[in-house]
Formats: C-alpha cells, sequence, structure tokens
C-alpha cells in the first residue's frame, strides 16, 4: 500500500516536473466564488436513504499553471492548453431535514464549512465564443467540515472528499462565470452523505 | 492574464458530440439536484408506536418527598401520544403507592420486557425524582420503590441494558426529571451548552471551533463504533447532568413537560412546535421549542432565578412523535 502510494506520489511528481521542464510554465492566481442548489443523500449501514435539499456557496482560491503561449500558424485550429492547479477550497453548506423514511424517521438537517486545499487540471479551449477564453477544469479536494445539526447546540466535524467539474467563459478581461458539477461525499457520524448540485460561479484571473 | 494553446485541435473537441454530452452531465446533474428520487410523504407513516408512559407523584419511602405534577405530566402525554395513533402503556403513582406498587422498579422491567417485539418506534417517557450531578455520564431515575439501596434505583447503564432488549429500530427516551442530561449522549458531537447551565454560558461557535480536533475525533469514534447503531436511539432530557428540573403549580405540569405539550398544541390549524410546517412534530422539533421556551422563561426556587436547559442526543437521525398528516 505504502509503496503504491509512493510510486502515485513520484508519477505525479514527474508529470509536473515533465510539463514544466518541457515548455514554459506560466503561472495565474485565480479566485472565484459560487453556489448551487444541491441535493444530499444520507444513509446509514442499518438504515435507508433519504434526499435532503438545501444549497452551497464556496470560494476557491487557486494558482493556475499554464504550458507557454505559442501564436499558431494563422491557417491552423488551436487546441487545447493543459493546465494544473493547486489552491484551496472554502465552502459552507446547508442541508435540510430529508424526507421521511418509512419506519418514521429523517436524517437532521445539518449545516457545515468546511476548508481543504485543492488540486485540479484543465483545459483551455479555443476561443469558440467570439474569441473569449474557456476552460474546463477539473478540481479535488479533501475537506475538514466544522458542522452543527440545525436547531441543537450540538456541533460536530467531518471529513468529505470533493470532485468538481466546472466549465467557465470568460465574459470581460479577466473575468468569467460557469457552471459546475460538484459531488462531494460526506462521512458523518454513523452514516454517509453524498452531495450534488449544480452551481454557478464567478471568477476573476489576475 | 491570456494564454494561448499551443496544440492542434483534435476533431472530437470540435465535435457536437462533445458537446452535447457536457449538455447531457448538466441536465443529469439538475435531474438529480432537483427531482424527487423518493416517493412524497404526503400520507401519516403507517409504523408501529409503543409507548411506556410512566409518571410518580407518591414514593414509598417517606424520606423522599412527593411530587406534585408528574401523574398530570404522564397522563397529558399519554393523551398526546395516543390521540397521534401510539399505543400506550401508562404507569403512575398518584398515591397509596405503598399499597398499589404500580411504580416499583420491578413494574418498569416488566412494562419494558413486554413491549410488542413488531414495535418499529419506541418511546419511553418518565417524569418523577432523578438523581446525579457526580459525573456527566452518570445518572438515575427512581422508581416508587427506592430504598437506598443502589439496587432499586434505576441507572443510565441498567436502563440502555433495558433499551437494548427492545427490538424496535427507532427509540426514543424523553426524560423529565433533575439530573437527566446524565442520560444523553451525543457519541459524535459536543454541546454548546454545559451541564450545569446558566443563562449566557453557551460555548460560541469559536470556542467549538477550537475544539476540532475533539469534534473529528468523536466523529471518527462513531463512524468505528460497531454495530451498535447510535443513531438508533434519541434521548432528550429536561436538565442537564448537574441541573435540577421544575414542576411549576401555576401550570400544574413539569415546566419541560409543559412546553413538549404546548409544542403538539394547535395554533391556527398548525402544531405550534411544527417549524418545517410538514404537519409532522418530530422529537428534534418539540425539543427545540421547549428548550428555547424554558430558556426564555425564569424559574423562580426559593427567592433565586434557577436556570436549566433541555438536552437532546447526537446522531444523524429524528423520529416522527405527532404525525398529523392525513388527518
Amino acid at each position: 500500500m505504502g509503496k503504491t502510494r509512493k510510486a502515485g506520489l513520484a508519477g505525479l511528481l514527474l508529470a509536473l516536473f515533465s510539463f514544466a521542464a518541457s515548455e514554459k510554465a506560466l503561472a495565474s492566481l485565480q479566485i472565484d466564488a459560487g453556489a448551487m442548489y444541491a441535493s444530499a443523500w444520507t444513509w446509514t449501514s442499518d438504515n435507508s436513504m433519504a434526499r435532503h435539499s438545501g444549497f452551497e456557496a464556496n470560494m476557491n482560491m487557486r494558482w493556475l499553471f499554464f504550458s507557454k503561449s505559442v501564436t499558431n500558424p494563422s491557417d491552423a485550429p488551436v487546441l487545447p492548453s493543459l493546465f494544473f492547479s493547486a489552491g484551496i477550497h472554502l465552502q459552507f453548506l446547508d442541508m435540510g431535514a430529508s424526507n421521511w423514511l418509512a419506519d418514521g424517521s429523517r436524517y437532521r438537517a445539518w449545516n457545515a464549512l468546511g476548508m481543504g486545499p485543492e488540486a485540479g487540471m484543465g483545459m483551455e479551449l479555443p476561443g469558440i465564443l467570439q474569441g473569449r477564453r474557456q476552460t474546463v477544469f477539473l478540481a479535488i479536494a479533501p475537506i475538514a467540515n466544522f458542522s452543527k445539526y440545525t436547531d441543537t447546540t450540538l456541533y460536530n466535524a467531518y471529513w468529505s472528499g470533493f470532485l468538481r467539474l466546472s466549465w467557465e467563459a470568460e465574459f470581460a478581461n479577466h473575468w468569467a462565470v460557469g457552471i459546475s458539477l460538484p459531488v462531494e461525499i460526506a462521512g458523518r457520524s454513523d452514516g454517509t452523505s453524498v452531495i450534488a448540485g449544480i452551481g454557478v460561479g464567478l471568477s476573476y484571473a489576475f | 492574464m491570456k494564454v494561448t494553446g499551443s496544440l492542434r485541435a483534435s476533431s472530437w473537441l470540435r465535435s457536437p458530440a462533445w458537446w452535447a454530452a457536457l449538455l447531457g452531465a448538466a441536465i443529469l446533474a439538475l435531474l438529480l439536484a432537483g427531482c424527487e428520487l423518493f416517493p412524497s410523504n404526503a400520507s401519516a407513516l403507517s409504523e408501529k408506536k409503543y409507548a411506556i408512559v410512566i409518571g410518580i407523584n407518591d414514593y414509598i419511602d417517606p424520606g423522599i418527598n412527593d411530587l406534585n405534577y408528574c401523574v398530570a405530566d404522564a397522563n397529558s402525554i399519554s393523551t398526546m401520544l395516543a390521540s397521534a395513533g401510539w399505543t400506550v402503556k401508562l404507569i403512575t403513582a398518584q398515591s397509596n403507592e405503598s399499597i398499589n406498587k404500580y411504580a416499583t422498579k420491578s413494574k418498569l422491567k416488566a412494562a419494558f420486557d413486554n413491549v410488542p417485539q413488531d414495535a418499529q418506534t419506541f418511546l419511553f417517557y418518565y417524569s418523577g425524582h432523578g438523581d446525579g450531578g457526580y459525573l456527566p455520564e452518570e445518572a438515575y431515575i427512581i422508581p416508587s420503590d427506592y430504598n437506598g439501596n443502589f439496587n432499586t434505583i434505576i441507572s443510565s447503564e441498567e436502563l440502555s441494558g433495558w433499551l437494548a432488549g427492545i427490538s424496535a429500530n427507532n427509540k426514543v427516551v424523553i426524560l423529565d426529571s433533575c439530573f437527566s442530561g446524565g442520560f444523553v449522549q451525543a457519541p459524535d458531537s459536543l454541546d454548546a451548552v454545559p451541564g450545569n447551565y446558566t443563562k449566557g454560558n453557551k460555548s460560541s461557535p469559536l470556542e467549538m471551533f477550537l475544539r476540532f480536533g475533539e469534534l473529528l475525533s468523536r466523529n471518527w469514534e462513531a463512524r468505528v463504533s460497531g454495530p451498535n447503531d447510535p443513531s438508533a436511539l434519541l434521548v432528550i432530557s429536561a436538565a442537564g447532568w448537574d441541573e435540577y428540573s421544575y414542576e411549576k403549580t401555576d401550570i400544574g405540569h413539569g415546566l419541560f413537560t409543559y412546553y413538549l405539550l404546548d409544542a403538539a398544541s394547535s395554533e391556527n390549524g398548525k402544531m405550534k412546535g411544527d417549524a418545517d410546517g410538514d404537519n409532522v412534530l418530530t422529537c428534534l422539533e418539540a425539543y427545540n421549542y421547549a428548550s428555547q421556551k424554558i430558556d426564555r422563561s425564569s424559574v423562580w426556587n426559593n427567592g433565586s432565578s434557577t436556570d436549566f436547559f433541555p438536552h437532546i442526543s447526537g446522531g444523524l437521525r429524528d423520529f416522527a412523535l405527532i404525525d398529523k398528516r392525513g388527518n
């Protein structure tokens, strides 16, 4: 297990190194904020799954590492340049109580403030919308969540894993809007919650 | 900063199929986010609900002060539950308990032994004397034949053993007794309200955040606790582990039970405690209603204001207490 992890880490470092060494890397700082209507599905080993509704708001600050810029022959189509990213993900989640299960129980409402390091990779797409920059981006993050059962004085904490596919389109210099499809899996108490939805966001690239 | 791509386009990226796939994924996410994948719950739940309701005014030992409104508490709770479809085993000790022996420890144990095996939700309500205040997780309820010997009292451990023998998937314990917070366990959580509460000394969110490592550790312990399902038992106490609970002459009830009953009473066609308006009063909603009312009121004891605060156990689940859908 340990060897596999080490090999995986070494491979990732090698890929990043090769990426940086093979071309002249350029870095850019990006900040984005977004919100989504979200659903969560909770279950425990002894109880059925039920659905919550709620919302999530998030903010991310990340460095984007691009390959070098190349001027293409005028008659050639332009293809995406890859980029990698590393940054910080911050989110707030508020979920209502779930629907009722047949046995007369439901899962409690909860809210959580989460933060974690985010890593990602994406593609900058050639201008399809009037020459404006577009990106497709995949990010992952382990998140430590500070949580509370709504309407109680009970606080708790849990880890979750986060995966997000997003698409952004530049609409003005530095500014872009996007939609995202996040999925988060959380190990809460003796159960599990999966949170998913569709989000909208706004980003600024320095 | 703008960066222009350096590679040549491949056909897949410009193909409509790629964009159609992206659109399809977006639509799928919308469906997952917005659609009801489970049946709506417009009708009342039909699970079998069984309750043991205890109220003890009269204690056999003359050295124990008798109480005034515990039987009234039990009678009212019994009526409330029965009207909501619960099957109720009511045990009260109003007077002459030395002869009747209705609410002795052996009678309470027998009531637990006779809980139907097919009950899906079980509720135990107790109004009477309690003892504790020694350690946060050590508390007792006192049956009518308590005589000062430890084996005639019911400890939190002993009650847990009785509850473990009940096969119901959902178990609720509501205790209106002094020191009853000692019965409340929150293995996955920390309570911002201490068990010896005075108004204003709740921990702030920042103070709770500073205990983040401890909170994560508790969550981990709840996850690896094995076959015991911490979410199966929900405990509500009238007071903290080091607090008294009170009964009041002007309302004819224990204060906590009074507000619990008030939560289930109707106002403008809606139960007062039904915060989400779905015509179901849950244990958590009833607790929340009662605890807020108690925190805003003052209880006067021997000329000074006495604070106490109800508590609720942790865990992911909440249970229906009064279900009026379909009425």
